[in-house]
């Protein structure tokens, strides 16, 4: 056999051994509520241990839970003061969630949202639908206390170590009065050693 | 005589207490994988402000792995009122012991189950 055949044979044999039987990425489901500690950077877990520490905190106070009706709450977007980015709009969605299903607090539209609200009702008073079944303007309600806080954090590290701390604050406010009626912190430290 | 007595009542009595305090904690509580050296000590829950707050105290008699743990919150009949819980780690130096607090997630809780395991 021509020795340049035998070279072409041989690289394409050692080229399908090599790549054609190689396996795609394995993908596999995973229970969320699972610890995760891929790294030291903020996680599911992370997330998870924050919202509902926070909102078990929040509903044990003597405004939430001796309220005659459920008070109406609003909710600010938690500031993110750590080094890493965040996406606090997790946060602030999940302690709504909690909160909303424990029954124990209603929520006004966020600020955030407000121009869908006014979208809304705007629309419908527009003269496009009938008047019987509108919406009407200014029968919406506000809230009497709000939620807040911010995520904070101090990492160290050195070639071998890396310390990171996560410090979440939150704090009910009354609208009305400006007094803070309840606030909370919750701590999470983690290692990560190469 | 009457001191024999009382003797008897209080060896009978703590008996008692030890009994009702294991199986207590044993109804409250499952201890999944390798926990190792992490016993559940003691456990007591109470109301908050309406709420069911359980307090778990849990001690680390030696090294062992990392554990985690989380409640599940029943109603009256043994229905489920809270959808599962993500699990937390649980970190106690050795020989240390930590009282972990859970509050239920609503009215409806009324029963609770603690639950350890290795992760």
């Amino acid at each position: 056999m021509d020795t340049r055949l035998q070279k072409f044979l041989l690289i394409s044999a050692a080229s399908l051994a090599l790549f054609g039987c190689s396996s795609g990425p394995k993908v596999s489901y995973q229970d969320p509520n699972k610890i995760e500690t891929i790294s030291a950077d903020y996680g599911v877990t992370d997330l998870q241990m924050l919202a509902e520490s926070m909102t078990r905190s929040l509903l044990q106070t003597r405004v939430i839970m001796n309220s005659p009706t459920p008070p109406l709450v609003t909710v600010a977007p938690v500031k993110n003061k750590t080094s890493e980015y965040i996406d606090t709009n997790l946060i602030t969605n999940k302690i709504e969630t909690q909160l909303l299903k424990s029954g124990q607090v209603r929520f006004a539209v966020k600020a955030t949202d407000m121009s869908t609200q006014v979208g809304e009702l705007t629309r419908q008073n527009s003269g496009m639908y009938n008047k019987e079944t509108a919406v009407k303007i200014g029968n919406m309600e506000g809230a009497k206390y709000r939620i807040e806080g911010e995520i904070g954090s101090i990492v160290k590290a050195d070639k071998n170590v890396k310390d990171v701390f996560y410090n979440l604050t939150l704090r009910l406010i009354n609208n009305e009065t400006g007094t803070y009626e309840w606030q909370d912190e919750k701590e999470i430290r983690k290692q990560q050693r190469r | 005589m009457k001191l024999q007595n009382l003797y008897k009542f209080l060896v009978l009595a703590s008996l008692v207490l030890l009994a009702s305090c294991s199986s207590y904690v044993d109804k409250h509580s499952v201890k999944m994988g390798k926990t190792g050296d992490i016993k559940i000590v003691d456990m007591k829950s109470f109301d908050r402000n309406g709420l069911l707050v359980v307090q778990a105290i849990v001690k680390n008699n030696g090294n062992s792995k990392p554990v985690q743990y989380r409640f599940q919150w029943f109603g009256d009949k043994g229905e489920r009122v809270w959808a599962d819980e993500a699990w937390k780690p649980l970190v106690i130096p050795e020989g240390r012991t930590a009282t972990i607090e859970g509050v239920a997630p609503n009215l409806e809780a009324s029963e609770y189950k603690f639950e350890l395991d290795s992760y």
